[in-house]
């Protein structure tokens, strides 16, 4: 053989199963990185693993991406309960956090939350944490006052305490986070009517004429 | 006089069908891929999906998955890389004493392979179909060894 003929067979069979091992290694640890959604539809599906009150059997699944220090969310929370109150037969609702880097206080909250679900309280301290936002905020001690809304709730504090630092706790957070930056979220609250980003509506009217078009539009689901 | 230089620059006059080389090096290839596969599973953790056999995570965990504190998918790495390494080298010098290796290792692939097999089916119970491909390839490979080995000899 003559000298680039062998350069050529030794360089492609280096290259070959330089392939083959990165080829064996990525189908061996799972599908590649998960790409981003920039089409404004939902990255990762509903599941039981997410905070979802109401319909068992939706006609229409509502999700809100969230921060509990945000102002802007603070001031959706009444309105958003108010909208299921309204429609809570027909519609689920699915909250999922994605504390953003500027506030400091949106993660603890965010744990706080997840360790009073873990004693089915979750949705009591989302309240609680909404409707006391400025009690916490700028609150140098956020924890201890976290404690106290616990107590308040009536929790387990022992327990509490054990879930609001543990690593699953931390996690589930974490998984809506990653959810989140997989679906382009850039604001806070985000909302998604069956997995489909919605501009923030500006009035209650805007919020459930959103709503009735999606339940008018639906076909009955089964799950 | 014994001229070492002289022998190990021998040129292997007679004829080895190129189609020999090159099926060795594509089964090799393909063994590589294999157990770089059962590497990468061993070194992440992660169960291995099993189809056809059941119980490739009783295999690849089982005690027997590791010789000399090697596990058993490195070696399988370094075999098939071995001998497609001896295969091309073959092709590109011609070599008489490279010739002569490429039966040796896929002999000693395919005695491994055979006791890998009698590991699997009566020490623990349970099949791999990742080992169980991999012994396919490393028969196939010792029956082009043989062939290769006669090809040397005639």
């Amino acid at each position: 053989m003559d000298t680039q003929k062998r350069i050529i067979v030794w360089f492609s069979a280096a290259l070959v199963v330089i392939i083959a091992a990165v080829g064996a290694y990525q189908v061996a640890n799972g599908p590649r990185a998960e790409l981003r959604k920039t089409d404004g539809t939902l990255s990762t599906p509903i599941d039981a693993t997410d905070w979802t009150k109401g319909s068992k059997t939706p006609k229409v699944t509502f999700l809100e991406y969230s921060d509990f220090q945000c102002p802007a969310c603070g001031a959706y929370n009444p309105l958003l309960e108010e909208m299921y109150a309204k429609y809570k037969n027909v519609i689920s609702f699915t909250y999922r956090h994605f504390p953003l880097p500027q506030h400091p206080n949106a993660l603890p909250a965010a744990y706080a939350s997840e360790a009073a679900g873990a004693q089915g309280k979750f949705w009591e301290m989302k309240d609680m944490l909404f409707t006391k936002q400025a009690e916490w905020s700028e609150s140098k001690d956020v924890a201890t006052v976290f404690e106290g809304y616990a107590r308040e709730l009536g929790l387990d504090i022992a327990k509490y305490n054990v879930d609001v630092v543990s690593e699953a706790t931390k996690a589930r957070v974490e998984a809506n986070v990653k959810s989140g930056t997989l679906s382009s979220i850039n604001h806070t609250p985000t909302f998604f009517i069956n997995g489909k980003m919605i501009e923030n509506p500006e009035s209650p009217e805007e919020l459930y004429a959103l709503i009735d078009t999606a339940i008018a539009s639906s076909t009955p689901k089964t799950n | 006089m014994f001229n070492y230089k002289e022998i190990i620059n021998t040129k292997f006059a007679g004829q080895i069908p190129s189609w020999l080389i090159w099926s060795i090096v594509i089964l090799s290839l393909v063994g590589f891929t294999d157990a770089a596969f059962l590497l990468a599973k061993r070194l992440s953790g992660t169960p291995i999906p099993c189809f056809i056999t059941t119980g490739c995570d009783e295999v690849s965990k089982s005690p027997y998955s590791v010789m000399f504190g090697v596990p058993l998918s490195l070696w399988g790495v370094l075999f098939y890389l071995g001998t497609g390494f001896l295969a091309i080298l073959y092709a590109d010098t011609k070599n008489f004493f490279v010739a002569r290796l490429i039966p040796v290792a896929t002999t000693l692939g395919f005695l491994s392979s055979c006791y890998f097999i009698y590991v699997q089916k009566f020490l623990i119970g349970a099949f791999c179909i990742y080992c169980i491909l991999s012994a396919l390839i490393a028969t196939i490979l010792f029956v082009l060894g043989i062939i290769f080995y006669r090809r040397l000899r005639s």
